[in-house]
């Protein structure tokens, strides 16, 4: 019978630099990370710039918005209208969808107070333009709640992916309005009319 | 004294390891294993607040008509009402009856907010015969929907800056009597990342406000004008 030999022992001090040097790994990787924070740059978006009337290239799409509108009354052109504590806005927009189909489902306004408001694809704040053919240009509606102060201002932003606009092209689009606009549309309740997508141009008024 | 813990093969490879404090933690006994443990745990916990006094032993005495800040909202509950017809929204079943908490709301936070959070911000308990049952994350019995009083909508999402009168309409059984009370419990979210994904968001409702209150018959406005 053989008696295994006992393991050779490390030396202490090996053991003890090992230990130091993962010790020093981690607070270089630890002050390495915090001083340069680089995971936000590294997911944020890529910010279109554009304004109202003007057509803005993303990846995925060429996107155009129209002239803004407003009133504390929306028309959800379905026989049902809608109230707000606030002021209704909408912006009609057209998708062209480039490569193949897509469905456009993200969208938020950041108010000129600051805030974010969001759009859903369902509810009262919604964008749902479906998903659109290459070559066949989409008309779909934003509409969105916010107070009056927040009109002033504001952006909307459009994108591929409700869920996640990381690392992707996302439309801010400049809709250039002002407080005389919000003054308008919170004091007029004749409705504004924010109907479903469609493959026609909307009629024009 | 009880002996070691470990099994002898383990203490045996302990040994042949030449490892000081692998030998000696497996020649301890199991009590003071665990004891031992205990004492480093207690002393993690205490280094984050562990030992800190509780501020707050429950929810607050929920009161009609008196606003109460529960991130990320402000909730104001202004009655209980029960009522069979409701336009706009459908009973999962005839002779069933929509008990209504109707409140205030308002958005405290910087960004609009989906009716998932605020339909957990507001639950219902302590009342026989709701067709939907407990969920186990949220206390209480949630809403059905939460409608708006003015259009009927839902409210969703609740965006910033306003202030909204709803109704947050949970379903009883109509074989069952209407209640004359019930408790309604108020919760607070709190705003971190996911376990799971670095997004943030407002997690954890936790009660911080509980009441009693008295629920009546709804009144509809050609009622009210009649008895005037």
């Amino acid at each position: 019978m053989t008696v295994p030999e006992p393991a050779a022992r490390r030396p202490r001090g090996q053991t003890l630099g090992a230990g130091a040097a993962v010790l020093a790994a981690l607070a270089v990787g630890h002050v390495v990370v915090t001083a340069f924070p680089v995971d936000e740059r590294v997911q944020a978006s890529f910010v279109r710039p554009a304004v109202v009337g003007e057509p803005v290239e993303l990846r995925y799409a060429r996107l155009t918005a129209g002239e803004p509108a407003g009133s504390t009354v929306l028309d959800n052109d379905d026989g049902t209208l809608l109230a707000t504590p606030g002021v209704w806005l909408t912006v009609p927009l057209t998708i062209e969808v480039v490569g193949r189909p897509r469905a456009l489902s993200f969208a938020e306004l950041l108010g000129g107070d600051g805030r974010t408001y969001t759009v859903f694809t369902g509810g009262r704040s919604w964008f749902l333009p479906g998903t659109a053919q290459p070559g066949v240009p989409r008309y779909a509606t934003v509409r969105v709640e916010l107070p009056p102060e927040a009109v002033a201002g504001a952006h909307l932003r459009i994108g591929s992916e409700q869920k996640d606009q990381r690392r992707d092209d996302v439309a801010d689009i400049d809709l250039g309005l002002t407080q005389a606009d919000a003054d308008a549309w919170a004091s007029d309740d004749t409705p504004v009319v924010a109907g479903a997508w469609s493959d026609e141009p909307p009629e024009q008024p | 004294m009880p002996g070691p813990a470990a099994p002898p093969d383990l203490r045996a490879r302990a040994r042949q390891s030449g490892s000081t404090v692998a030998r000696r933690v497996l020649d301890q006994p199991l009590r003071r294993i665990g004891l031992g443990g205990a004492i480093v745990l207690l002393a993690a916990t205490a280094a984050f607040g562990g030992l800190q006094e509780q501020t707050q032993d429950g929810p607050e005495a929920l009161t009609v008509d008196a606003p109460v800040e529960v991130a990320p909202f402000e909730l104001t509950v202004h009655r209980v009402v029960w009522t069979t017809d409701l336009p706009g929204q459908y009973l999962s079943e005839d002779g069933n009856r929509w008990i209504g908490v109707v409140a205030t709301v308002r958005n405290t936070s910087d960004a609009g907010l989906l009716g998932g959070t605020l339909r957990d911000a507001l639950t219902l308990t302590d009342v026989d015969g709701l067709v939907k049952e407990h969920n186990p994350i949220v206390p209480g019995v949630t809403s059905t929907s939460i409608a708006l009083l003015e259009d009927g909508s839902s409210l969703s999402p609740v965006q910033p800056g306003l202030t909204y009168e709803a109704a947050f309409l949970f379903e009883q059984d109509g074989s069952v009597a209407p209640p004359t009370s019930a408790t309604v419990l108020v919760q607070r979210h709190t705003w971190r990342s996911s376990s799971l994904d670095p997004t943030a968001a407002w997690w954890d409702p936790t009660t911080t406000l509980r009441g009693e209150l008295d629920v009546r018959e709804a009144v509809s406005d050609a009622d009210e004008e009649v008895d005037e």
